[in-house]
């Protein structure tokens, strides 16, 4: 929703807005670029009553308005409300001239979806009709799962409940189905095909079923292929073992001990995040298994 | 004592050639990346060499990119849109004469450095690989290939065939295009798991490139840290990436790339100068385009409107000052590391040979003065992985860890909420693959084995790893779906071709038109061996 603006005038607004590399942007781009940028100023002016001036001010400045050593405290929030104002005054009026043509384009300041959808002419298909159970490691904690289903495994699971996805440690076990070290379990939305699982183990076996529950038992109808998480710390060792390259005969040697010191990274910060935060480690949301498809 | 550097140029892009239309925008990529990144760095290496200046470098140049380089149709686009690009630069030397010097000064510099690309292209017919195997003759480069399409091998793992065929067809683009056998390979991503290494002996590859984290958590931990090559327990070679050298050039905060005095990136004519002044340089469809004529430098920390005129010869000074405090850094590095160690350090420092010239206008020039100056020191000097395993007398035996170059090490670049719908149609592609050329492993019937050769290729196309991480950064994500969802689509309608005996002549001579990478593909790779 551009507001019949030129590409120029919506790079000029990216610019003010400090829209990261909107020089390359296309204008579809741009239009969603400052649709998004508004949508996150449009949240933080909520606040702005509560501002100390300093706070107001970097505001300020982030939204590109022009303000002076001598703006005042209360100057400085009618400027930025007006300057919202004049935003949703855009946006209606954008609303009212394109109010016949329908569109899923974004309004700036009401709630825009994650990502855009990309519509393709090729559709691939939605299954192949075959039982499968596909586990992926994403990371030293983070496993993905996704599954297709035969018709006939379809029709059993259509009229249980619940559904369950379970996920297995078997690290270092020959798994017969009871033998785990850890079970986890999880119900499971009937409509979903793919999921990510925490695990807590870096450098373990995993594997995962999905079935039903039939009161307290659970009755697996698929099984995944092993996951292994990678490792995510030294390891320890007594011997090291070399080869002689002239000669290619391996022979070991008992570990002297690092060589080299080698100071890692510290990560942290100044206060724990307190809200909407996954707990467990994961480095980004994963929503995509939530949805249904 | 002193200490070797391998510096590795991993040069790569995605396999786009679009036959069907005249002017294709992401074709631009290729185009970009060979005025201002491939050409330069021949350039750099052919002064180097006539001015006697020892130097050893290593570059992966991906089997992609070797098609390209050597496919007629792009050949045929380039030199047009070099051309083209001449009469842009012409006409901005005119325009600029009525504005500041300096704008004007880059302008002669724009025109006389694309004259001297063409006059390049020119001599060497186009055969931009013939040049790399000539500097390579030198003794100074050490070329090394990449898995086939650049798949994204740890999410591949669960298909060993198709694993295989990316690794066997990735010494055979390179046997194909240089006539020699590569000693090395890079792992697209540097994508590395437990195991991969017996594939890689099975094709006769003896090093291969891994993250320095992969050193860190190896089975057993390396003596040396990631400062001297191990041998995996099949005995393949392998080198971990320095942190240090990494950061020096990448990091976003220290990196050399943001000196205020080098070129700004975001700022081009294409954006700047009136849409009908430069419409006819521009996408036909009605999209700006960046050209590659930039007047601005980085500046600092403000907004593209507030940049200053850019100066070719203080870019060049700034890249000499960079040069030489990265040898002094080496240097000292090599110093510290040799007091820990005992025995001569190992410092590998790989990059994305595009960061030189496409992203960081004065890169080729930076590494180009880098080996002058490490030239005239003898605590370091250049070498190659080859040169370096040739020269040692001893190896550690180990296993890395599994890992990646990406974002926090792992796999979450290439599988997020917005590329993992990818992965179920791969893998039932390739296990689909796996399936008919086991069945038609012995088939003489020249129609399906153009038709199975086809479906390997789709399949192939379809896997490389641009496509995921595309998806993942939000640009151009409508062409990489795009890409992605036409490859599969051509592959299952070849596969149930194939099946039903019904193979359709035109359209297979369709796809190979359009598709035709690896014209020696051989879908017995993905057969089973049982």
């Amino acid at each position: 929703m551009d507001g019949g603006k030129t590409i120029r005038q919506l790079k000029k607004e990216a610019m003010h807005l400090k829209i990261k590399g909107y020089y390359n942007m296309r204008k579809k781009e741009l239009v969603e670029a400052i649709s998004k940028r508004k949508t996150e100023l449009a949240k933080m002016a909520h606040d702005i009553g509560n501002m100390k001036m300093s706070q107001l001010r970097s505001f300020a400045k982030e939204i590109g308005l022009r303000i002076t050593r001598r703006t005042t405290k209360s100057e400085l929030i009618e400027k930025i409300s007006n300057m919202f104002s004049t935003w949703e005054h855009d946006e209606k009026s954008t609303k009212q001239r394109e109010s016949k043509k329908p569109s899923a384009a974004t309004s700036s300041l009401t709630k825009i979806p994650e990502r855009k959808v990309v519509k393709t002419e090729v559709d691939l298909p939605k299954t192949y009709k075959k039982d499968k159970l596909v586990g992926l490691e994403v990371n030293t904690n983070w496993l993905h799962f996704y599954w297709d289903l035969s018709e006939k495994t379809r029709r059993i699971l259509s009229v249980r409940s619940p559904i369950v996805l379970r996920v297995y440690d078997v690290t270092y076990i020959d798994f017969n189905g009871t033998n785990a070290h850890r079970t986890f379990e999880m119900e499971l939305n009937p409509n979903i095909s793919k999921y990510y699982v925490f695990v807590p183990q870096p450098n373990a076996d995993y594997l995962a079923e999905i079935g039903y529950k039939d009161g307290n038992k659970f009755v697996p109808l698929l099984r995944s292929n092993l996951v292994t998480t990678p490792p995510s710390s030294p390891r320890l060792a007594q011997m090291e073992l070399w080869m002689d390259l002239r000669t290619r005969q391996k022979f070991s040697e008992i570990s002297s001990g690092k060589f080299v010191t080698r100071v890692e990274k510290l990560a942290g910060v100044s206060s724990m995040p307190t809200i909407n935060l996954i707990s467990g480690g994961g480095s980004f949301f994963w929503l995509s298994g939530r949805r249904s498809i | 004592m002193s200490g070797k550097i391998v510096i590795t140029l991993h040069a790569h892009l995605p396999y786009v050639n679009h036959p069907d239309y005249p002017y294709f925008m992401e074709e631009n990529w290729l185009f970009e990346a060979i005025t201002e990144t491939y050409i330069p760095l021949l350039m750099a290496f052919n002064r180097l060499i006539a001015d006697g200046i020892p130097f050893g470098i290593t570059m992966s140049i991906t089997p992609p990119l070797l098609e390209m380089l050597s496919n007629q149709n792009l050949k045929d686009k380039y030199r047009r849109y070099l051309k083209s690009l001449i009469g842009l630069a012409e006409k901005e030397v005119d325009f600029t004469s009525h504005e500041e010097h300096l704008k004007h000064k880059c302008a002669l510099k724009y025109l006389d450095d694309f004259q001297n690309t063409l006059e390049f292209f020119d001599a060497c017919e186009g055969d931009l690989i013939s040049e790399f195997k000539k500097v390579e003759n030198t003794g100074a480069l050490e070329l090394i290939t990449c898995n086939a399409t650049h798949g994204f091998l740890p999410l591949m793992r669960r298909n060993p065939q198709a694993v295989h065929a990316q690794i066997a067809m990735g010494v055979r683009a390179f046997e194909e295009k240089f006539e020699e056998h590569p000693k090395g390979m890079w792992l697209a991503e540097c994508g590395y798991y437990p195991g991969l290494d017996k594939e890689l002996l099975g094709q006769d590859v003896n090093f291969f490139f891994v993250d320095s984290h992969a050193f860190w958590y190896a089975d057993i931990p390396p003596r040396y840290d990631v400062y001297r090559p191990i041998v995996t327990p099949n005995n393949v070679f392998v080198f971990a990436r320095d942190p240090e050298s990494s950061e020096q050039v990448w990091s976003a905060q220290y990196g050399y790339p943001g000196d205020p005095n080098y070129r700004e990136f975001y700022r081009d004519v294409g954006f700047d100068r009136p849409f009908e002044y430069v419409k006819e340089y521009m996408d036909p469809a009605g999209n700006r385009i960046n050209t590659g004529i930039k007047y601005y430098s980085v500046t600092g920390d403000v907004a593209l409107g507030n940049k200053k005129l850019y100066d070719p010869d203080k870019g060049v000074e700034t890249a000499k000052r960079h040069a030489i405090d990265f040898v002094k850094k080496k240097v000292a590095q090599v110093n510290r590391l040799t007091n820990m160690m005992g025995v001569e350090p190992i410092i590998v420092a790989p990059f994305d040979a595009e960061l030189y010239g496409h992203w960081w206008y004065e890169g080729p020039k930076f590494l180009e003065l880098l080996f002058r100056e490490v030239a005239k020191t003898n605590d370091i000097n250049s070498s190659t992985p080859s040169k370096v395993i040739s020269s040692m007398e001893s190896v550690q035996v180990t296993t890395p860890a599994m890992s990646t170059w990406g974002a926090n090490g792992y796999n979450e670049t290439w599988l997020n909420g917005s590329n993992d719908w990818i992965y179920p149609h791969l893998q039932e592609a390739e296990s689909r693959m796996t399936e008919i050329a086991t069945k038609y492993k012995d088939s003489t019937d020249p129609l399906y084995i153009r038709a199975l050769n086809m479906c390997a290729r789709e399949l192939m196309l379809a896997e490389s790893s641009d496509w995921a991480f595309i998806m993942t950064t939000g640009t151009t994500v409508e062409y990489a779906v795009n890409r992605t969802k036409t490859h599969l689509s051509r592959f299952l309608e070849l596969y149930d071709a194939i099946k039903v005996h019904n193979i359709n002549n035109k359209v297979l001579e369709l796809y190979e038109w359009l598709d035709p990478i690896f014209p020696y593909m051989d879908y017995r790779v993905y057969s089973s061996k049982q």
